[in-house]
């Protein structure tokens, strides 16, 4: 138990005594253990919610149905990440696509954001390519490409 | 002896400083196979799949919302796979992954593009559809024990950095080193976040009739 600083020294003493304890709760609970032997404890109001937390916070595994959909389409926008090749004929203009209004159907705002300000020309996708949600193909497919060339970017 | 503070690349081996040898970041077999070829890329997905899945619900607290960030966290990673680059470092421990911590990144950016969006469009606030959404949810469908129900709710309770701290420690299991990665804090500053975050949760049950 820590009790013996003030102020900002005393609380970053604490957090640490807290952290080490969390470190060894957790260490334990995915050995299947209840408890963890530690050196040295937080007070006791710290310990028990720890405990408490690290027993009774829930974890959610999202359905298998929506797994296996993302997964369906992740391989869809991998396998067009990997045909590099796309006839020039099915190609048409990304940026009228991503500049229409988002209406929150599985539309790209995060990439559009980041991708929008590099654009220094046209870029093009497969006219395939239409609904909001497979133009989350098209957007991945060319900041793949546009990874690959270069840079890091943060997304 | 006087270290030199830029060594020659000619000099004699011996004589070149020994680097500390880079500690191997646990995906980076997964993350290199993913490089090489998309389609490998469903490994890393599979593997966090519910990590992702769980930190999006505890911050939306609503299930389709947490679908959809989701999704487009995978897909965004995807997109940018290729261009991820690993940054081990020897005190991020054994188990550590820089691409989850790259991931989780994309994560709380999507969640607060989600919220930015979800404010320009005051019709549909988030708070009134979350907490319904989080009443259905845990009590019909995920029937929750009462005291796990009351640990959720206070967790909510947090402000954000608190909340999203102990949930990425308590749920996700990530050491100090990922959180502050993922939230661009000092671990120092990760480390009292969570200490306080236990402090108020620990009152905040104290407070209310079990």
């Amino acid at each position: 138990m820590t009790s013996g600083f003030a102020g900002r020294e005393g609380i970053q003493v604490d957090a640490l005594v807290t952290d080490g304890y969390l470190d060894s709760l957790l260490a334990a609970h995915a050995r299947g253990a209840d408890h963890a032997p530690t050196t040295s404890l937080p007070a006791d109001p710290i310990r028990s919610i720890a405990d408490r937390l690290a027993r009774e916070l829930p974890r959610y595994h999202p359905s298998f149905r929506f797994e296996e959909t993302l997964a369906a389409r992740l391989a869809e926008v991998a396998r067009t990440m990997r045909s590099q090749d796309l006839p020039e004929r099915r190609l048409k203009s990304l940026p009228s696509e991503m500049g229409e209004p988002n209406d929150g159907d599985g539309s790209v705002d995060r990439i559009d954001v980041h991708l929008r300000p590099s654009l220094g020309r046209p870029l093009f996708i497969g006219s395939a390519v239409t609904s909001a949600a497979l133009s989350l193909v098209g957007v991945a497919y060319i900041a793949w490409r546009r990874g690959r060339s270069g840079s890091t970017r943060a997304i | 002896m006087t270290r030199p503070a830029f060594w020659k690349v000619d000099a004699p081996e011996e004589e070149r400083p020994r680097r500390t040898p880079r500690r191997v970041d646990s995906d980076r077999p997964l993350v290199e196979a993913a490089q090489a070829d998309p389609a490998r890329f469903e490994a890393l997905y599979r593997k966090y799949l519910a990590q992702v899945y769980n930190f999006a619900f505890y911050e939306l607290r609503d299930q389709h919302e947490a679908e959809d960030v989701t999704a487009r966290t995978f897909l965004a990673a995807l997109a940018s796979i290729a261009s991820f680059e690993e940054r081990a470092r020897p005190a991020d421990g054994d188990g550590a992954s820089t691409f989850r911590v790259w991931l989780f990144q994309i994560a709380r950016n999507t969640i607060a593009e989600r919220r930015r969006r979800v404010r320009r469009r005051p019709e549909a606030p988030l708070e009134a559809a979350s907490s319904v959404a989080a009443e259905i949810d845990l009590a019909h469908e995920v029937a929750l024990h009462d005291d796990a129900m009351a640990a959720w709710q206070a967790i909510g309770r947090l402000p954000d950095d608190r909340r999203r701290a102990l949930v990425l420690r308590f749920v996700d299991e990530m050491t100090t080193s990922e959180i502050a990665g993922i939230l661009g804090r000092s671990e120092g500053a990760v480390r009292v976040l969570i200490h306080r975050a236990l402090r108020s949760v620990a009152r905040d049950l104290d407070d209310r009739p079990q």
